[in-house]
């Protein structure tokens, strides 16, 4: 074990599956020379040289499109969207091409790239810089979306998605970079579509991913002090969603609190909602609470973006009213 | 017997959230009259006298003297003739008709609680509902203490833990009313497996009448009806795991542990499902054209049988069940018909059908459900059958014996009942 940051953790995820893979290339802006903005790429251009590090113009249709294509033909590409607020010019290639040609041509092409991306509110980096857009990529058949709030899950999680033949969509958190934690020594993969329960309880169960769990994990400590035992479930992967894992934790608790830090309506604690009462409706004890960003733009202000964000004390004041 | 609710409404009591009952003027089953006075409730500013609405007699307390009631709960209720000596007036609360006996004696936390006055629907979460309904408990009996009246999970326990406590004070402990669990039904089994026949989509439980005379003596039998069809018409299951879960709550109930199992049709793929949950020791399985082992089944049939609304239009569709219409008993068509008449019925089983069979086809595959069985099997299909084709029966495993009977369609046990009761007396046997 070592002790890392969560930026750390992506950066030896990615030294290592390039030195294990000639095919794995990594690419986009500023992401070589300057190492990225968040520094996940340190270092590896120096390492890797300037065909398998690639800076890039800004244009990131362009960069999915050639992503989607550089993995057809044989290669296991890993982009870098700098904002997941850029997510929506990568998206004709995500719903066009890449998750749907290995089904219209009958499974004689695979699509083994990752896209990272870093969203989240928290730093004061306004409407355009502070958005998660989970819901929007959870919503398409044919990619994976996950989003690990530890260190060790980062690492383990960007190593198995670089080794998955479906594109993966790597969700990070711009507030998680620099959290630290212990991380597994050696090539440690972590698989996608299981979540891991970290901390367990009687009374409530609260589902969250990236820095929500974060949050979650704080209510919990403010739950015990009100006499709650809350279980808090790392979902890990947004899809595939580990339903069993989900149910288990109802069978047990009867109490659901879900939180996700993107957009309320047709949002993904509605899916995560809708997925608890397909599967465990006679096991729940009370309505399923959905603790989100309001539908409204992310302010600048730091007040008014403080009271806009998911937060501990608002999924403990959510869990409370849960289990009246 | 009608009651009416005697509210605190009108007490005054609008700035309050509750009220303190102080004295009921009259017992339980004194008579009433109009402007009678009922009961005495402390309000914010005075004490509140409410009158009786109406004639009648005073027929339960909700609320002891010294309790707390929130306004707008329903103290007690008025009904229009005598209660028995005994009992409660009408299906009111245990715990209320505990009260009138001894209203002192009412457990302190109702105070905070409703209850609904009746006649109006419990509100309740889906597990409160689940579990009382495993454990025979009447919602309309229990007090909710969650937002707005709902009952929970804890207002459940509280139910059953009462219970169990009256029980223990009576002496008369029966210990199967409060389980829920079913880890204890094997307690409960019976010495001797029956036979459950599983009836077929559309049909219901009185499709054995005439194979289960025909069984060897000393063979019991149990024919249950599917989900949504027969008596079970107000719960219909949606998929086959469902429908293998609702047979074994069934069959647990009744305390049976193992069983021979007997299926037609659908109720062939539900006795396979049933098989495959675990939960219940299965000695045999003996199949009648089962669903599950193959795609194909014929759509038109299915639609025609959930349709029908006249003797004329089911007619033909009972044709196509059977090799020989003649083999069909007269007025068996009226009675399919009555039955599916029957309140519920004809939706439940037309919900089945769109959710068991979308597009047509089958929705389950139990070819690994029969796979995997480790008893004797027997599998019986009418070479004429043109509701699923008798080829499915090819996929049965080696270990399955193979009937395939000349001149019969879907419907073996009403075509050849003789033979089917001799097949399923042989399978029983073979596994002792």
């Amino acid at each position: 074990m070592a002790m890392m940051r969560y930026a750390e953790a992506l950066n030896a995820a990615l030294r290592e599956e390039m030195q294990a893979d000639p095919s794995v290339f990594v690419f986009g802006e500023d992401i070589g020379r300057y190492g990225g903005v968040f520094k996940v790429t340190k270092g590896l251009m120096e390492e890797f040289g300037e065909t398998r590090v690639r800076d890039t113009p800004i244009s990131e249709q362009a960069l999915t499109a050639m992503a989607v294509t550089a993995a057809m033909t044989g290669t296991r590409p890993v982009l870098e969207i700098m904002y997941a607020d850029f997510v929506p010019l990568t998206l004709d290639a995500l719903v066009n091409q890449a998750s749907i040609y290995n089904y219209i041509w009958n499974g004689q092409v695979k699509m083994p790239f990752v896209l990272r991306t870093q969203g989240g509110g928290g730093a004061g980096a306004g409407a355009q810089h502070s958005k998660s857009l989970d819901s929007m990529l959870a919503h398409i058949p044919g990619i994976k979306v996950v989003a690990p709030s530890t260190p060790a899950d980062a690492k383990g999680m960007l190593k198995a998605a670089i080794r998955d033949d479906q594109p993966v969509v790597f969700l990070e958190h711009k507030l998680l970079y620099n959290t630290r934690g212990e991380v597994p020594e050696g090539d440690v993969t972590v698989p996608l579509g299981k979540a891991a329960t970290l901390r367990e309880g009687s009374d409530i169960s609260i589902f969250a991913t990236s820095k929500m769990v974060v949050e979650a994990l704080k209510a919990a400590d403010l739950l015990a002090a009100d006499g709650v035992s809350a279980e808090i479930v790392d979902l890990r992967s947004l899809r595939p969603l580990d339903v069993n894992a989900i149910v288990a934790s109802i069978a047990k608790t009867h109490h659901a609190v879900v939180v996700n830090e993107g957009w309320r309506f047709c949002g993904y604690a509605a899916e995560l909602s809708a997925t608890i009462m397909d599967h465990a409706f006679d096991e729940l004890d009370a309505p399923v609470a959905r603790v989100t960003l309001p539908d409204m733009p992310i302010p600048y202000s730091e007040p008014l973006e403080t009271a806009m964000l998911p937060s501990a004390e608002k999924i403990r004041t959510a869990a409370l009213k849960t289990l009246k | 017997m009608a009651t009416h609710p005697i509210s605190i409404d009108s007490a005054g009591g609008e700035y309050m959230e509750t009220v303190l009952v102080i004295a009921w003027a009259m017992k339980s089953g004194d008579p009433v009259k109009t402007g009678d006075l009922l009961v005495t409730v402390e309000t914010a500013k005075a004490a509140t006298e409410i009158e009786a609405d109406r004639d009648g007699w005073l027929a339960e307390i909700f609320f002891a003297e010294g309790q707390e009631a929130p306004v707008g709960a329903v103290l007690g209720t008025i009904a229009d003739a005598k209660p028995m000596a005994g009992q409660p007036a009408s299906v009111g609360p245990a715990t209320a008709a505990a009260a009138a006996a001894n209203p002192r004696e009412l457990v302190a936390d109702e105070a905070s609680s409703s209850i609904r006055p009746p006649g109006s629907r419990a509100v309740a979460s889906p597990l409160a509902r689940r579990l009382a309904a495993s454990a025979g408990l009447d919602l309309a009996t229990i007090s909710g203490s969650g937002p707005h009246g709902r009952i929970k999970k804890r207002d459940i326990d509280a139910a059953l833990a009462a219970r169990t406590n009256e029980h223990d004070d009576a002496g008369q402990r029966t210990p199967t009313a409060v389980q829920t669990s079913p880890v204890a039904a094997p307690a409960l089994a019976r010495q001797t497996a029956p036979v459950v026949l599983i009836h077929g989509f559309g049909s219901d439980r009185s499709v054995w009448r005439q194979v289960v005379p025909l069984l060897q003596s000393g063979i019991d039998t149990i024919s249950l009806d599917l989900p949504g069809h027969g008596t079970e018409s107000a719960r219909p299951a949606s998929s086959i795991e469902e429908i293998a879960f609702l047979l074994s709550d069934r069959l647990e109930e009744m305390g049976v542990g193992n069983a021979h199992l007997v299926g037609h049709s659908l109720g062939g793929a539900a006795a396979l499902a049933l098989a495959r949950l675990g939960r219940l020791a299965v000695r045999s399985v003996t199949l009648l054209a089962p669903g599950g082992l193959g795609p194909e089944i014929n759509a038109s049939f299915i639609a025609g049988l959930a349709r029908a609304t006249t003797v004329q239009a089911l007619q033909p569709w009972l044709t196509v069940m059977v090799g020989d219409p003649a083999a069909l008993p007269s007025g068996y068509a009226q009675a399919a018909l009555r039955q599916m008449e029957k309140a519920g019925n004809r939706d439940a089983i037309a919900a089945m059908a769109e959710s068991l069979f979308p597009d047509g086809t089958q929705g389950f595959d139990l070819a690994g459900a029969l796979g995997e069985l480790a008893v004797p099997t027997r599998l019986i299909w009418g070479r004429l059958d043109r509701v699923i084709p008798a080829a499915h029966a090819a996929r049965a495993p080696g270990f399955t014996a193979v009937h395939l009977l000349d001149g019969v369609g879907h419907v073996p046990q009403i075509e050849a009942p003789v033979l089917t009761a001799r097949l399923i007396t042989e399978t029983v046997r073979s596994a002792g």
